[in-house]
This record gives C-alpha cells, structure tokens and sequence, in this order.
C-alpha cells in the first residue's frame, strides 16, 4: 500500500475550505436523510450543480459524506416519527419507534449512531482493501470484456428488479435510447435528433439526474398524503449508553456489516433490501426473537450498521467498474463523469490521489456521524416535521436552478421536467428508475469500448468474441437473465395454483 | 390497494406498455436510417424495448380482462374532481409552464409565482408563511449560483 497517497489525500482534506464543505455536506446530508421523502440520491443529484465550480476532489467528498450521513440521518425520523427518512431506515422503524415509545429514544438514537458508525468506518475499510486486491485483476480487462461487463451490470440490475425483469429491461432500454440521442463520434452521424440543434450534442446527464431523481420526487411529493406523524415528545434515555450497544451485541453487527456489504456490492440491490436480510437473519439467530418488533436492541443494530455498510459496499463496482451497486450510487456516478472522472480500473491506477482523498473523506464522514449524532439531533428533530407543501416547492425551484446551471439554457430545464414527469409516471407504475439512468449512464461507456473493440479486428463485429474472458462474461449476461427468466415463472406457477 | 384503484392501475399499466412498444418500435424504424456503424447499438437496445414493451402490453391485458371477470370497473378514482383541483395535473401544467415564463420573467420572478402557486396547491394555507418562502428561496438561489458561482440566470425585463 502505498502510503504517500493517504498523505497526499489527507492534505487535500485539511484545506480549511474542504472541511468547511465536509461540515455542511454533513448537516445537509443529516437533514436531508431525517426528511421524509428527500434521501441521499435526490439530494446529491441537487448538489451535483452546485459543485461544478468546486474541485473534483472536494465535489467527491461532499457527494460521499452526505450518502454517509443521510443514510444515518434516516433513522432520526423513523425513531422519533415512525417514518422511516430514507428506504434503507424502514426496518429501524420496527424496533426504533418502539423503543422511543418505551422511553428510550435517546438510546435508540444513540444506537443507530454507534452502529451507523461502524458499518460506515468497517465498510471504507473494506472498500480500500476491495480496491486493492481487485485493480490488478482489472486493469487486465480489454474493452470487449469492459463492454461485455457494462451489458452484465445492465442485465443484473433489470433481472434483480423487485417488479420483475419486463419493467427493469424497458427501463435499461429507454436509459440507453436517451443515450443514443445527438451526434455519433465514429461516423458523426445525428441519432434522434429531429433537427433539433440543442439535440445534437445530446442531453446532459445532470439534467436526466435532476429529472429523474429530482421533479419526479417532487410529483410525488406534490399529490402524496401528508405523512402522518406519531411524534415522540419525550426524547429520554442516553446517546451515550446507546452508542456503545452495538459493540455489546457484537454477533448482530458483525453479521448484519457483512450483509450489508455483500448485498451493496451487487449492482443494482441497495440497502432498502440489506436491512431487511440483516434484520430477519438477526432475528433468526436471536436469542430473544420474541422481543422483535417490541424494542429490541438488536432490532436497532441490524438495519443500522447493514444500511450504512451497503454505502461502502455499493461504492466498489462504482470505482472498479462503473457499475453502480445502488441508486445512490449511480448518481454519484453520474456526478464523477459530470466532473470528467471516468470511474473505472484506470481511475484507481490513474488518478489514484483523487481516489484515495474521497476514501479518507468517506472514513472522516464516518466520524462525522459521532458528531452528527451529538450535536444536531436535537435541531434536526425539529426540521423532520417540515410539511411537504414548503419541502416540495423548494426542491422544485432547486431542480429548476441546477437544471439552469448546466448551460444556461432553457431547453435543459424543459428536458428536466419532461424526464420528471417520465420518471413520476414509470414510479407510479413500479418500473425501477434507476436502471433508465443506469442505462443513460452505461450508454456511452458501451458503445466506446465496442468501437475500440471492433476497432482492434479491422471494424468487424467480432471484436467483441475473440477474447476468452468476454465469454464467461457473455455466460454471466445469459445466467442471470435466465435466472430471472426461470425466477419469474417459478413465481407465476405459484400464483396460478393459488388462484 | 383498492379493487378500483387496482383495475385503474392497469389500465395505466396497459396505456403506459402501448406507449413504450410504439416508442420502441418508432425508434427502431428511424435507428435503420442511420450509417450502418453508428446503428449496431440502437438496432438491438430499440429490438429489445418494443419486445419488452408488448410482453408488458400483454401482462397488462391479461391483468386487465381478469379484473374484468371479477365485475370491477376502471373508473379513474378522480373522475369528481374537477381538473383545476386535481394536484397531480396541476402540477404538471405549473412545471410544463415554467420554462416559458423563465424566457420572459426571469428566475426570480418565475420562481417566485412557481413557488406560491405549488405551496397553495398543497395546502399552506397561511399567505404569510407562503410569501416568506417564495420570496427567499428564489433569492437565496438566484444569488447562490449568479452571485457567487457567476451563471448567468435569466433576468426578466426588470433586470433581475
């Protein structure tokens, strides 16, 4: 390992202006992940605008800590409020309000806050080493076997979708025809692009992001109910009790870290998946399972230290492969290539500081969380029950701004609302969004190494078969649609023997 | 979810599959006008969206006409409401509006009417916690990314 890139990294995070960042990312991150309704990839797809005119470092940085500390923050509303912040605090809901009911609100936030802790430090830590040990192994890679990768990442991520693979297939098409639209760079030739002059360069990705992420929440926001609050009052117990917990029940967190970073690792998952297996297996192997759903400590420690284990998880296909390994992390991949950081073997081997200055950032996020947990709570409580008819608009106006920012041009913003209201209308009807803007995102990350594969054998479609490794990588894209394919009618026989 | 509002959704469903086999189909005819290097990709990806999208057309029917059988009907669950009530349409005409009142109001001033017309749809009812909001959040923006990221923001004939 070499150690002149951790010091390197860790010059670049004591500038007084990177930690001023790192403060406020995590206080937004914080508030942001205790609303209900915001969450980490909305929020960093809002940020994204903003840190054009910041260093790609530190742009990585504040993108990392908020997916860190939103994840946390999460918990604060699911505790106190019994409405889980983000997707991946809706198991603590289970155990959390309980405990809050019983009196024991500080403590149970102190919980998440120990276990969050370990399951962002534990999780980095892994991830350095992860990178590690596989870059050799990829950098081996050639862009055929990149291209073939790029279609497996593609396939995983529709085949994994809780709806079925139809609606993750069309949602990876239409992300991939969004990226056909503009210019061709081999042949120049214009690809759906009506004769539309601001269509020939393409459509920006912060702008698909915002839409996606951003207009087609606030929809959502705008004709949802008013989340009904069943508010704890009465914050008593002991952070400081609860923080040390998660090290008491030692078997819970270790098994729900490892769960939690095997299932970030696969594309696609994400920990609204991770918490609830980290919580069933604790409950499983519990020796006191009755007292699940009552106010159970372990109850707290398993979605808590899994959910933020999954952020390390899920960040390791991003770097190594620029497959993202959840929502959030798409977007952060988004983010990267917004700053022209093209995620993949070659960054690691590459640019290795900038890499190395986002891992310390992600280890000083995960102390933040300490802090968070200390000093904020009690102001972010208060910001929890914001009503959404004050949230939404103004996540509305800042969807529109960032849209604005890209180049000044009405047309993005229109493209922002057009793809909003896409991405509303494909929620509401259970069609996974993350794989359009996977597929937008992996669009010309595929089409590149295909050229240059085809490129390498005179322009012959072969390129992309010659090599032995593609193989096992064409093996794997026909494995997991036919596992899917066979998982589908498995279900389907099951149903009509019930009917 | 609701026997209604279950047949509403894949009528939904059936309209929204029908959409992408057409979008699919649509976007395959055109990929076969392009250069023969630069349509390898589309040709297969737009293949893949209209098959995908006639399954889901077919699921969607399956779905529809079972729901059917058991004497449901698809009636939209908002057919009351009139249509300057309904938030979801309303909202879509508001952010549908937006970018052509940016070309002549500006951002602050497009903003502002955007935020004061999206909180009252969702029910702040107190005009003064309406008017703090959407008079700060649009300055606080506009100086954000104009004053201190210098982009240049569309002004309206007031200069800001």
């Amino acid at each position: 390992m070499d150690f002149s890139l951790w010091i390197r990294g860790l010059t670049a995070l004591i500038q007084p202006s990177t930690i001023g960042w790192l403060i406020l990312s995590s206080v937004i991150g914080y508030i942001t992940g205790a609303l209900p309704g915001m969450g980490a990839a909305l929020t960093i797809s809002l940020l994204i605008p903003i840190t054009y005119y910041l260093d790609p470092a530190v742009a990585l940085i504040i993108m990392g800590t908020i997916f860190t500390i939103c994840v946390y923050g999460g918990s604060l509303s699911a505790i106190l409020l019994n409405v889980p912040g983000t997707a991946g605090s809706a198991a603590t809901c289970m155990d959390g309000y309980m405990m809050a009911k019983n009196g024991q609100a500080k403590t149970a936030l102190g919980i998440s806050t120990g276990a969050s802790f370990i399951g962002s430090i534990g999780s980095t830590i892994l991830l350095v080493v992860g990178a590690q040990v596989l870059l050799k192994p990829m950098l081996a890679l050639g862009s055929s076997e990149y291209f073939w990768i790029t279609v497996l990442g593609l396939t995983i991520i529709a085949s994994l979708s809780d709806t079925g693979m139809v609606k993750g297939f069309i949602g990876g098409c239409i992300g991939l025809l969004l990226s056909f639209v503009g210019q061709e760079l081999v042949t120049g030739t214009y690809r759906y692009t009506f004769g539309s002059l601001y269509l020939i360069s393409g459509l920006e990705l912060v702008a698909i992001i915002i839409g996606f992420f951003g207009v087609s929440e606030v929809i959502g926001m705008m004709v949802g109910k008013e989340i009904s609050i069943s508010k704890v009052n009465k914050l008593s117990g002991s952070v400081w009790e609860g923080m040390i917990l998660p090290f008491k029940y030692l078997g819970a967190t270790i098994k729900s870290f490892i769960i939690g970073f095997l299932v970030g690792v696969m594309p696609g998952v994400g920990y609204s998946i991770s918490t609830w297996l980290a919580y069933n297996e604790v409950k499983r192997t519990s020796k006191h399972p009755e007292d699940f759903g009552k106010g159970s400590v372990e109850g707290v420690i398993a979605p808590e230290v899994s959910n933020n284990s999954t952020v390390g998880g899920s960040l390791l296909p991003t770097l190594l492969l620029g497959i993202p390994g959840s929502d959030t992390a798409a977007v952060i991949l988004a983010g990267m290539i917004a700053h022209g950081i093209m995620p993949g073997p070659q960054l690691l081997s590459q640019r290795a500081d900038l890499v190395y200055t986002f891992f310390i950032g992600l280890l000083v996020a995960g102390f933040f969380i300490i802090i968070m947990g200390l000093a904020v709570l009690p102001f972010a409580a208060k910001v929890t029950v914001m009503p959404l008819g004050i949230v939404a608009p103004i996540v509305t106006i800042l969807c529109f701004a960032g849209a604005l920012s890209i180049n000044v041009s009405v047309n993005d913003v229109v493209v922002v609302v057009l793809t909003g209201i896409l991405g509303y209308v494909m929620k509401k009807l259970d069609y996974p969004i993350v794989t359009v803007v996977l597929g937008f995102v992996l669009g010309p990350i595929m089409e590149e190494n295909m050229n240059r594969a085809m490129l390498a054998v005179g322009g012959s479609i072969k390129g992309l078969f010659v090599s032995p490794l593609s193989w096992i990588f064409i093996i794997l894209v026909i494995a997991s649609v036919g596992q899917s394919i066979y998982r589908q009618l498995k279900n389907k026989n099951k149903k009509e023997a019930l009917v | 979810m609701s026997k209604k509002s279950k047949a509403v959704s894949s009528q939904h469903e059936l309209y929204f599959a029908a959409f992408v086999t057409i979008l699919g189909l649509v976007a395959l005819v055109m990929a076969f006008g392009f250069s023969p290097r630069a349509r390898i990709l589309p040709i297969p990806v737009t293949l893949l969206l209209t098959i995908m999208g006639l399954v889901q057309f077919w699921n969607s029917w399956k779905q529809m006409t079972f729901e059917k059988s058991n004497k449901d009907t698809g009636i939209s669950a908002n057919a009351t409401v009139p249509f300057y009530r309904n938030p979801l349409l309303m909202t879509i005409i508001c952010i549908l509006i937006y970018p052509l009142l940016l070309k002549f109001l500006g951002f602050i001033v497009s903003s502002l009417l955007a935020m004061v017309y999206l909180m009252r749809l969702r029910g702040v009812k107190s005009w003064f916690t309406t008017s703090v909001f959407s008079i700060i959040t649009p300055i606080l923006v506009y100086y954000l990314f104009n004053v201190i990221g210098g982009t240049n923001f569309p002004k309206g004939p007031w200069g800001f």
